[in-house]
């Protein structure tokens, strides 16, 4: 019984002031507002603290996209060689040279070869410095000559340069002290010919620059230079040094061939379409407008595959979008006055006697007051780009157009604000996890140029409007956004296109 | 938040004071939310928290003990109040909250865990740092003394009543 009683009283007391509501004075508020370390976003941020993930994929463009121009050159050096000969069974590519010319035994037909110098933005201008070479010292006593060319990276050069230093200390050609060194600084296109067959000139590429290649630290370092023209440099090498090439394979000076040799260059004329893949990053930020109501900027990455030929252009991918938002709100409240007594009620009881009851009712001065909250609203989306456009291929640099839908999924938002509820104004925060998948549409429009890193690697720049189609945030759908923004990233050639 | 605040304070002060704390853990500790549950009553949780909190290190006599009745002047002997019908009505929530913050700290610590918050008298002794059969006689105690406060707040009305 008594267990009964207890029940009903806390009962009681539950529904009296389970869900008692009241309203604290102003002033407590505008204490908490000021006591919140509230973190202020720099101007222009790219997301607050939440740039990690931006930071690994941009540092991850970056070293892949040395890795990449790395590996384009080493494959381009090797394709070259390969087909420039004709004969893969030349050993070539598998000594450390990889530009050597041998020029036959009875002649110095060093006026078969021929160089043009590689302009980016022109046609080939074909230089012939035949005419200088005779000039040049005479021939070794053998009679044969036997032609160094610059090519390939200088860092491989050097590499190879040294293969062949151990080489050739093995045989005793090359001193202990001696280092055969090698460095390029310019880039030219070589015509090869075989002498004997009179097969027709090939052409090959000859990218980075010739400069010196010499013996250094030997007591009688040799000078091996013995054409030049103001672009190109060929150089001389004994017998006795070609010969000592480990594994020539079919690579012999006897045979009376000229073998031009030489490769690494970029080829920046392809013409046939291509597929490549295009990492971007995409920082976008609010245009004008609107801007108290939705994120001021947002940063995009994104990975995409893009077909393209001489005209037009096809781009499609995934990636993520990171939208932040940091707004002060203004919050209007009323300022309390004092609380009076106010008549809710008369009970009677059984004589008739009346009880009043008061509850006591805050009291508002008429004019409105104002304070600032701060919120923090940041939203993960999936996008999907389909992307197309037209393209102009100047030399290294591509011009282009590229516009379409890019559907963004919602993945997760979280939201950290203050708000004034309707019936209440108290300010209150919260913070969710959407349990649907929101969708949003954008139409994304674009101009980018490209500029060829190499034959395969090349860095994309593209001021873009991005304009909202429908509204993730409004349910009215009467907000709809436009974003600026610039679309950066390297993109990177899967097949070879084909060559002028 | 407010009115949970006013429950376990003696005052609008106090409760102002406690709102204030609770808000800034709040804010401070949104990251640790993870969105499993009821907002509203994860901040309820850290406002019973901040409550207890200010109970341990404000509060020097928590403890009330039988006698300490007699001293704000209600006897044992008087009715326990029992609301039944009309007489429901005759207490408003703003006197019920008031008599609530008239209660000895201790008691209404008590009451507040037990009866609004839900939790058993193990618990509560964790909380509290007492033992189990502390909580339970000062929650009896606690009812006890807040119904003696109701009914000698109703014998006022009815003798000023009968003046007029």
């Amino acid at each position: 019984m008594k267990g009964e009683e207890e029940h009903k009283f806390d009962e009681f007391l539950r529904q009296s002031v389970g869900h008692y509501q009241a309203e604290p004075s102003p002033a407590v508020w505008k204490t908490i507002l000021q006591k919140i370390p509230f973190k202020k976003p720099p101007p222009f941020s790219f997301g607050g603290g939440n740039t990690g993930w931006l930071g690994i994929v941009a540092g991850g463009m970056i070293i892949g996209s040395i890795f990449l121009y790395q590996w384009s050159r080493d494959s381009r050096d090797a394709a070259t060689i390969k087909a420039d000969n004709g004969e893969s069974s030349l050993g070539v590519q598998e000594t450390p040279f990889t530009g050597v010319a041998i020029l036959p035994e009875e002649n110095t037909s060093i006026a078969a070869i021929q160089a043009e110098k590689r302009q980016d933005t022109g046609p080939a201008v074909e230089e012939t410095i035949a005419a200088s070479v005779p000039a040049q010292p005479a021939a070794p006593p053998s009679g044969n000559e036997h032609i160094l060319s610059n090519s390939g990276h200088a860092s491989v050069v050097s590499a190879q340069g040294t293969t062949v230093t151990t080489g050739l200390r093995e045989q005793g050609i090359v001193s202990p002290q001696e280092n055969l060194t090698a460095a390029v600084n310019q880039d030219f296109k070589v015509q090869a010919s075989d002498q004997i067959s009179n097969s027709p000139p090939q052409t090959s590429v000859v990218s980075q620059e010739a400069a010196e290649v010499s013996r250094t630290g030997g007591v009688q370092p040799e000078p091996m230079l013995i054409a030049s023209s103001d672009k190109s440099y060929y150089f001389r090498m004994s017998r006795e040094l070609l010969e000592a090439v480990p594994e020539p394979g079919e690579f012999s000076p006897k045979e009376p061939r000229v073998f031009r040799i030489v490769s690494s260059g970029p080829d920046y004329f392809r013409t046939g379409p291509e597929f490549s893949l295009l990492a971007t990053l995409h920082p976008e930020w609010l245009s004008a407008g609107n801007q108290n109501r939705y994120g001021q900027n947002r940063q995009k990455a994104a990975v995409t595959l893009r077909w393209q030929n001489q005209s037009y252009r096809l781009e499609g991918g995934i990636g993520l979008v990171k939208e932040s938002i940091r707004n002060n709100v203004n919050v209007y409240y009323s300022q309390l006055l004092g609380v009076v007594d106010k008549l809710v009620s008369i009970t009677f009881d059984s004589l008739g006697i009346p009880t009043y009851h008061y509850v006591p009712d805050s009291v508002y001065d008429t004019r409105t007051h104002k304070t600032t909250c701060h919120t923090s609203t940041d939203i993960t989306y999936l996008q999907l780009p389909f992307l197309f456009g037209l393209n102009e291929k100047k030399g290294r640099t591509t011009f282009s157009v590229m516009t379409g839908p890019v559907m963004l999924l919602q993945l997760k938002h979280t939201e950290t604000s203050y708000e004034v509820t309707p019936d209440r104004k108290v300010l209150v925060t919260y913070s969710n996890a959407p349990h649907d998948i929101i969708s949003a549409w954008h139409w994304h429009l674009g101009f980018g140029f490209e500029y060829a890193l190499t034959d395969r690697v090349g860095f994309y720049f593209e001021p873009a409007l991005t304009a909202s189609l429908n509204s993730p945030y409004e349910a009215n759908q009467q907000y709809k956004p436009v974003y600026l923004g610039i679309r950066t990233g390297i993109s990177v050639q899967l097949n070879g296109g084909n060559s002028k | 938040m407010f009115g949970v605040c006013l429950r376990y304070s003696r005052n609008r002060e106090e409760a102002e004071d406690l709102l204030q704390e609770g808000f800034i853990k709040v804010f401070q500790h949104i990251a640790n939310y993870k969105g499993t549950g009821s907002f509203e009553g994860w901040i309820r949780r850290i406002m019973v928290n901040t409550a207890i909190n200010h109970f341990h290190a404000t509060v020097k006599q928590q403890w009330v003990h039988v006698e300490d009745i007699e001293k704000v002047g209600i006897s044992q002997e008087e009715e326990q109040y029992s609301p039944q019908g009309e007489e429901a009505y005759a207490v408003s929530p703003e006197t019920v909250m008031q008599l609530i913050q008239k209660m000895p700290d201790g008691y209404r610590m008590v009451l507040n865990l037990y009866v609004f918050e839900g939790y058993q008298h193990k618990e509560i002794a964790n909380m509290l740092g007492v033992s189990e059969n502390t909580s339970k006689s000062q929650l009896s105690k606690g009812r006890k003394y807040l119904k003696q406060l109701i009914n000698k707040l109703l014998d006022k009305e009815y003798k000023i009543l009968e003046q007029l």
